[in-house]
């Protein structure tokens, strides 16, 4: 009896732990979505828009923990690289290149944040 | 993650009906869900040790899902005989009173180089000694020999032996072996009495067995 109570109580922490990490990393996907989608919005100023890419970034590495955690890790390097170009395209005062690197990588979350919902496709 | 407990729910049912489809020729000595966790198992463990990409979490919720898994249906089968016949199967009777059950035996996939085999294995090498010969579901094959073939014992003569118990190691390779000192009622004073009967001490001997009745066996070190 003892084990079939850890046996239910394992079963219930394995169902509790996908529950959290969908929505988890559903909420950190979104909330960095929509940081890159602000970088995309040309400030009136150069400072504010290094501002607002500075914010992704500040935005990215807090979600990136949860990410990591529940997700493939090689599925978010191409996001970590166009961050880091995107700040330099910046620094030169580039913001078409950096607006267009920061529309792939809300393209990126959009097709992570698919790949893992639950769905008759991801399942099978 | 989700995805890969559902995927984890899948696998494991379907890999318990492809092993009872498969039958107990496949299965050996494991019941058919030890068999399923012990794959999977060994495959999802190994998924995050190949690929550090792949996160840790994904393997330890499905390592988790699946021994409970197998716990609760373990429990299902013991309370349930319809369940348990159902994942575990069947005994089958092979030779049911002295005589070969062939559809038994064609039913299972059995050859007759199997059942002598395993005949064999159990020290029978003649099939007419066997009254019964039962398949457990674990794919073990139990035999019951006649009433003429059974070996004789003291019982058979109504005679009783006296236990003289296990031989228990209490001296290996020169040291005492004191977890042992109580299998044959024994203490470190009354070995050493023993040993210097012999005109030995304990660091020189390999190996010392003794039992209840205090049947000795001695090994020095360099015979």
């Amino acid at each position: 009896m003892k084990r079939l109570i850890i046996a239910v109580a394992m079963l219930a922490f394995s169902v509790a732990l996908a529950v959290c990490g969908y929505f988890m990393t559903e909420n950190a996907t979104d909330e960095v979505s929509v940081a890159f989608d602000n970088c995309m919005r040309k400030e009136k100023t150069e400072k504010k828009n290094i501002e607002n890419i500075k914010k992704t970034a500040e935005i990215w590495n807090k979600n990136k923990k949860i990410l990591f955690i529940f997700l493939p890790h090689d599925e978010f390097s191409e996001i970590e690289k166009n961050l880091i170009k995107m700040k330099y395209f910046m620094y030169d005062f580039n913001f078409e290149e950096s607006s267009e690197l920061s529309f792939e990588c809300v393209k990126l979350l959009k097709k992570i944040n698919e790949e893992h919902k639950l769905s008759v496709q991801t399942v099978f | 993650m989700s995805v890969v407990l559902i995927r984890t729910f899948i696998i494991y049912f379907l890999v318990v009906l492809a092993v009872r489809l498969m039958g107990k020729r496949q299965i050996g000595q494991l019941q058919p869900t030890e068999l399923v966790v012990t794959i999977i198992l060994s495959e999802i463990a190994a998924i995050p040790l190949e690929d550090s990409g792949k996160p840790l979490l994904h393997s330890v919720a499905a390592v988790i899902l699946l021994a409970s898994l197998e716990i609760i249906s373990s429990y299902i089968a013991l309370k349930s005989g319809k369940f348990r016949r159902a994942v575990e199967g069947n005994a089958v009777y092979i030779i049911k009173e002295g005589k070969l059950d062939i559809k038994a035996v064609k039913d299972i996939r059995f050859t007759i180089d199997d059942i002598m085999e395993a005949l064999r294995q159990k020290d029978v090498f003649d099939i007419s000694d066997v009254e019964y010969a039962i398949v457990e579901t674990n794919g073990n094959l139990s035999v019951m020999l006649k009433s003429d073939k059974i070996p004789v014992s003291l019982s058979t003569f109504g005679k009783k032996s006296s236990e003289k118990g296990i031989p228990a190691v209490v001296v290996s390779d020169g040291k005492y072996i004191y977890s042992n000192f109580y299998l044959c009622r024994t203490s470190k004073s009354e070995i050493d009495k023993i040993l210097s009967r012999e005109n030995l001490t304990a660091e020189n001997v390999m190996l010392m067995t003794l039992d209840k009745k205090k049947n000795k066996v001695v090994i020095p070190k360099g015979e």
